[in-house]
């Protein structure tokens, strides 16, 4: 590393630089119903290097960067020379001035995760002996598994004297579980990501998993309805909230699609529930929990959408020069306030309540939402079917005035909201 | 021009020779895949630009072995040490699976690979060498671009070109084999957004090919066609809900083939128990005027190569012969497994990751109908046209493709009227069995994008098709 910081700080063409350098050791497993298929381990060592050009142009103040990744097998000259390229693009790369983030006196604290603690073999083998302990429940199986745990030691450094490390574990369970309905077997998929050693946390997950691929195995295809309050499970659709993410990002705003400032209400008069969005570096479990993000700026929790209003603007060192607004950095953690209705009030028949998705849309530039659905309950108002092949659709902007969160609220890694999520006026496809 | 391998690769080819012989020493089988993969991704938009690497930029290794029972696999990206690395696999091969084994996993038992005597390479080629351009002429000429595009419509907000330049370097060492192989791939985007009173709307159209920067030009040819589109956008409606006659464009058909249908065929799924496919081998999937294809060698685009990442020579696999299941596509530890030959079609996302069954160049075969016939042949449907996404259920056979938007046809005649979004879902024996015309135009594939399996596990594939008329679900 002290090589690469000289030979930036040597080079005529280099105006200001950042350095991101990442270690990575993974333990990894895969498994076919019990058995163990393969197993896998990584040892990587990448460096991402960007450098800046600043220049001036009639009068304005411009700055151009380009990022080049660094690998651990070139000597001093490669490292040159590419370095070289990269600086002689960012010279071409005509973008607004803005300052590189400053060193801060705080330190962050640290991200624990008992992962840190013993033989990484031992603690993924805890994770498949708390997933298979569940197995074979509510006439479902485990299909397959693949384990990973992944270590990454962070060092971050800028020109401007920034230089901090941390570590952090992401861990990732990939979960097929199947049943076996009247006429055909059938599976959901199911990705969990975490941080940190939660036993709970992965036998809740196995045993909803269990009990969705159960339910599905009795689904008949959604039949056709008209005027059906639609009722979404707020993991399966948390990627709505996205779209308030985006009206409230000041790059957005800089590439001129929105207009949208502190102080305006974006979701409008409502009759429904005030949508209330807080970001976070830290979230317990979360696997992309970080304090610092890729300009170096230490993160705190931001306020980002306050009872349907813009509090902040989501601005990253270079957008929040652009705009002149405060600096929040990029955050991960998405913190969506419950609602005013529990489940038991939302869940008035007839309604449909969408379990799982194929992939949730969520077109965040536009506003439109929704997809297939793999597994719903239809309630007719007499009793609860289960029903699969049907797909809804609808747009935030258009429907956001009649939204109804309960007070439940569901965790899933980097996120927390309301566990159901009811609209009245959404189109459902059926059979 | 031909691509040539990297010299790094070639410096220390005998290197790695020698770690495949030392630890042959000690596994019965062991193989080693060398990647360094360069790319450079271009960006302009009105509000700046932007030159960083590609996100397939990659310099590394893997090694799989043979642990007395099953395969176990080490990634890396130094050489600084062998010992080291030498220690760290027998680490993964054999103590980890002794800790394993002692804690009572049980492991899944596969044949030892047999190797043929093989010696190959491959470079793809190309017109003009893109890395060879300056950045400040690229940026010039995708400026060019955008402000072309930007003067085609008052109420266009951004139009946003981007340019991608990959040389992929390989090279697959084991006991009997010696492969490398060189390819030059470029993508482009360009990418219209507009707003109306109606609010913001946007498309896009791709390239993509073993081509170089003669991409550029072709660029061109697209602007005046998503411009125009995003104009259409504006006057859209949304769709009622319903089972349609539709006419697919290519980029629609080679999506219906890739998501709904060609990921039940990846036959590391079948060992898994998670196709339907399956099932269905050798027997009626489609109606007869359906022919899939699926290969590195089937087409000429960005899925093509000589060897996978496991070290199969690339083939062409006809999937579906007129309405037949007649073959799935596979990885080499799948095929061992299921008693199958492999086809070649075992990728990893990079040297970091697993080898999956992963589709290549995935394609409908052209028919002998006319297009303006098949729209003649519509009483009440759409023509659908450009897609955002898809997404697999290869146990399930449920269909999700996120379509840009639908072109009326009322009594064969389209009416004008657009609708968008528009989201195809459905049963997918049900929609190949609907297909009644395949039209006689070339075959179009576009690679831009990249394939992932469930939710991660990316890689570079084709799709594409001729248009195609049958029966879907739209919402």
């Amino acid at each position: 590393m002290r090589k690469i910081i000289n030979l930036l700080q040597n080079k005529s063409n280099v105006d200001e630089y950042t350095i991101t350098e990442i270690k990575t050791s993974s333990t990894e497993l895969f498994f076919i119903k019990e058995e163990l298929q393969m197993n896998r381990g990584k040892d990587i060592e990448e460096i991402v290097v960007t450098v800046y050009r600043n220049f001036e142009e009639d009068g304005k103040k411009y700055k151009g960067s380009s990022t080049t990744k660094l690998d651990p097998t070139m000597n001093l000259e490669e490292m040159e020379k590419q370095i070289d390229t990269a600086s002689l693009a960012a010279s071409f790369v005509k973008n607004e001035f803005f300052n590189l983030e400053q060193p801060s006196t705080e330190v962050a604290p640290i991200i624990p995760s008992k992962f840190g603690e013993g033989a990484v073999i031992e603690n993924i083998s805890n994770l498949v002996k708390d997933l298979y302990e569940e197995n074979n429940q509510f006439g479902s199986f485990i299909n397959s598994t693949e384990f990973f745990i992944n270590k990454k030691d962070i060092r971050f450094i800028n020109s401007n004297g920034i230089d901090v490390s941390y570590t952090k574990y992401i861990g990732e369970i990939e979960l097929i579980t199947e049943a076996n309905g009247e006429t055909e077997s059938i599976e959901l998929y199911d990705v969990l990501e975490f941080s940190d050693y939660v036993k709970d946390s992965i036998k809740n997950a196995i045993l909803e998993a269990l009990k969705f691929a159960s339910l599905r195995a009795k689904a008949i295809p959604m039949p056709k309805v008209e005027n059906l309050p639609v009722i979404m499970n707020g993991i399966a659709a948390q990627g709505l909230w996205n779209y308030y993410g985006f009206s409230a990002s000041a790059g957005n705003k800089y590439d001129n699609l929105h207009n949208n400032n502190v102080g305006d209400n974006i979701q409008g008069e409502t009759t429904g529930d005030k949508v209330t969005i807080t970001r976070k570096p830290y979230l317990e479990n979360s696997s992309v929990s970080q304090y610092y993000d890729q300009f170096g700026t230490l993160l705190k929790d931001v306020v980002m959408v306050k009872d349907g209003v813009i509090e902040n603007l989501l601005a990253n060192r270079r957008y929040a020069d652009y705009l002149d607004i405060p600096c929040t950095g990029g955050i991960n953690n998405n913190v969506v306030n419950g609602g005013s209705y529990t489940e038991k009030e939302l869940k008035v028949p007839p309604y449909l309540e969408i379990l799982k998705f194929s992939a949730f849309q969520s077109d965040v530039m536009t506003g439109n939402f929704g997809g297939e659905f793999r597994l719903g309950i239809y309630n007719d108002g007499t009793k609860e079917i289960p029903v699969t092949l049907g797909s809804i659709a609808a747009n935030i902007k258009e429907v956001q005035d009649k939204m109804y969160l309960s007070k439940e609220l569901a965790k899933d890694n980097n996120f927390i909201g309301p566990k159901f999520i009811k609209f009245d006026n959404i189109r459902i496809a059926g059979n | 021009m031909k691509a040539k391998l990297s010299k790094f690769l070639l410096d220390n080819k005998l290197l790695l020779k020698k770690l495949v012989t030392d630890l042959s020493k000690e596994f019965k089988y062991v193989s080693l895949l060398g990647s360094d993969t360069v790319g450079t991704a271009y960006n302009v938009s009105v509000t700046g630009s932007g030159v960083n690497d590609s996100n397939w930029k990659e310099r590394g290794f893997v090694v799989r072995v043979f642990n007395g029972v099953n395969y176990s696999e080490y990634s890396f990206n130094s050489l600084e040490n062998m010992e080291t690395i030498k220690e760290r696999i027998t680490n993964v091969a054999v103590n980890d699976i002794k800790i394993l084994v002692d804690k009572g996993f049980k492991l899944m038992e596969f044949p030892l690979i047999e190797d043929e005597n093989m010696i190959k390479d491959f470079s793809s080629d190309y017109q003009i060498n893109p890395f060879e351009i300056s950045a400040e002429d690229k940026l010039k000429k995708m400026n060019e671009i955008k402000a072309l595009g930007l003067s085609k419509c008052d109420q266009l907000l951004d139009f946003r070109v981007s340019f991608e330049e990959v040389k992929i370097s390989k090279i697959f060492l084991s006991t009997h084999k010696d492969l490398s192989q060189s390819i030059l791939y470029t993508n482009m985007h360009v990418v219209a957004i507009g707003r109306s009173e109606k609010g913001v709307k946007y498309d896009f159209e791709g390239l993509s090919g073993l081509k170089g920067y003669e991409i550029m030009e072709e660029a061109i040819s697209k602007i005046d066609k998503v411009v125009n589109s995003v104009k259409e956008l504006f006057d859209s409606e949304n769709i009622i809900p319903g089972d349609y006659e539709i006419i697919c464009d290519p980029s629609v058909s080679g999506l219906i083939a890739h998501e709904a249908f060609g990921h039940g065929v990846e036959m590391d799924m079948f060992v898994k128990n998670r196709a339907k496919g399956q099932e269905y081998m050798n027997k009626v999937i489609a109606s007869d005027k359906v022919n899939m294809r699926d290969g590195a060698l089937s087409e000429i685009e960005v899925g093509t190569f000589l060897f996978d990442d496991e070290g199969t020579l690339g083939t062409d696999t006809l999937v579906i012969e007129k309405s037949i299941l007649k073959s799935g596509i596979s990885d080499l530890l799948s095929a061992l497994k299921l008693g199958t030959t492999p086809t070649g079609n075992g990728r990893r996302e990079s040297y970091q990751r697993k080898a999956y069954a992963r589709m290549t160049n995935t394609f409908f075969e052209g028919g002998n109908d006319l297009l303006p016939d098949m729209i003649k042949s519509i009483k009440k449907g759409y023509i659908l046209e450009g897609f955002f996404s898809g997404m697999e259920d290869p146990k399930n056979w449920g269909i999700q493709c996120v379509i840009a938007k639908g072109r009326e046809v009322i009594n064969g005649k389209i009416t004008g009227k657009i609708v968008s979004p528009v989201t195809l879902t459905g049963y997918v024996p049900d929609l190949l069995q609907s297909i009644d015309m395949v039209s006689n135009d070339p075959l179009e594939l576009g690679g831009t994008g990249a394939c992932g399996k469930g939710h991660k596990e990316w890689v570079k594939t084709s799709t594409g098709g001729t248009y195609i008329k049958a029966i879907g679900r739209l919402s």
